[in-house]
């Protein structure tokens, strides 16, 4: 696969590295001259030391047989101009940004931008994930729908221990994709699941219902 | 130095020089009954892909090469010709040292002027450091005189 990477910061110079030990066809676009004279020195004769929005130097680049287009750079209005650029100057059939601003990703996507990853967000949902007690950690978002993956381990002390699901009652709109028991047995979802202490419980839920599908499984305030 | 040199790569571009840097690379190895590798690298443009037919280039090579070819053989040397295309000259002139293991790469570098001030371009100062063997320059003489 041709692919374009736009910056060569960490992440850019870290995608770029692993795309072609995959023997992908790679360019890369830096705009700091300097960085980019580094990175060369490891990864070769695929960058241009240029800036990766203008329509130009996307021409000098290929980007008209270009499949894929991923902007990494850490200017949230530049990863946006360049999948923009990319997608209506040159019809490359796919384009991901990187995003700093977690409240740009409605924007991103609105804007045309196929999918969008987060920085913000991921590590986030790492530092939930590693926390004790009994937080909401977020998996996934699902890309074209308004809801996401999220993850809740049933605390002890929670009044969720021994309800079933019908009684219980999830908020609207949310649903339960798997329950893991602490053994890693996996239970099957149904009205008569019991929960019981340290149960992962796996659910898609809308962004808004995450709090009180929180509260019905760990009881916290 | 020329006791140790058996194979040598010229980079040919079709200007005047390639015929003195052949002949240069000729007298270097045929001591040794070397070979001298000439290569043509066709520069594509990344709006193609790399392995596309560009018949104007290719045809324009093989011309060189023949040139060349009869060029080594006046110096009585062993020569061996070679199209490449990739990206961008240098790169792919030190790939190709390395791939035949070259003792000596031998460029020609026309006299430029950039602003008033002598420039050799890229690809020189880039076979200078990224070469894996010996770099020999070659500077014709009449050039700078052109200059003038």
């Amino acid at each position: 696969m041709f692919v374009i990477v736009v910056g060569c910061g960490k992440i850019g110079y870290q995608l770029s590295r692993a795309l072609l030990a995959a023997d992908h066809e790679v360019v890369i676009l830096e705009r700091d001259s300097h960085r980019a004279a580094r990175a060369a020195e490891e990864l070769g004769s695929v960058i241009i030391s240029s800036d990766g929005t203008e329509p130009t130097v996307l021409t000098e680049a290929g980007a008209s047989r270009c499949q894929l287009l991923i902007a990494t750079t850490g200017q949230d209005a530049t990863n946006l101009v360049a999948c923009q650029v990319a997608k209506r100057s040159f019809r490359v059939p796919q384009t991901i940004a990187v995003v700093t601003d977690p409240d740009h990703v409605a924007l991103f996507k609105q804007l045309g931008v196929d999918v969008t990853i987060s920085t913000t967000e991921l590590i986030l949902s790492h530092i939930e994930e590693e926390m004790p007690g009994g937080p909401l950690v977020h998996l996934l978002p699902i890309q074209g729908a308004a809801s996401g993956i999220v993850c809740v381990r049933v605390p002890a002390g929670s009044p969720a221990i021994g309800r079933s699901l019908a009684v219980m009652g999830l908020p609207v709109g949310t649903s339960l994709a798997a329950v893991v028991a602490k053994n890693g047995e996996i239970k099957s979802i149904g009205p008569d699941l019991l929960l019981e202490q340290d149960d992962e419980v796996v659910a898609i839920t809308p962004p808004d219902k995450e709090t009180l599908l929180w509260r019905a499984l760990t009881g916290g305030a | 130095m020329a006791d140790q040199l058996k194979t040598a790569l010229v980079p040919v571009t079709g200007s005047p020089l390639d015929e003195f840097t052949v002949g240069l690379a000729c007298d270097l190895v045929k001591h040794h009954k070397g070979t001298v590798h000439v290569v043509y690298v066709i520069e594509v443009s990344r709006q193609l892909p790399l392995d596309a037919e560009v018949p104007f280039e290719s045809t324009r090579g093989e011309r060189i090469l023949v040139q060349m070819e009869k060029v080594a053989k006046s110096h009585k040397c062993k020569v061996e010709g070679e199209i490449l295309q990739a990206r961008s000259l240098g790169p792919a002139v030190v790939d190709e040292a390395a791939l035949r293991n070259a003792d000596v790469v031998v460029v020609g570098s026309p006299y430029q002027e950039h602003f008033g001030a002598p420039t050799i371009g890229d690809v020189v100062p880039y076979l200078l450091k990224y070469s894996p063997c010996r770099v020999v320059v070659y500077r014709d003489a009449q050039a700078r005189m052109e200059s003038k």
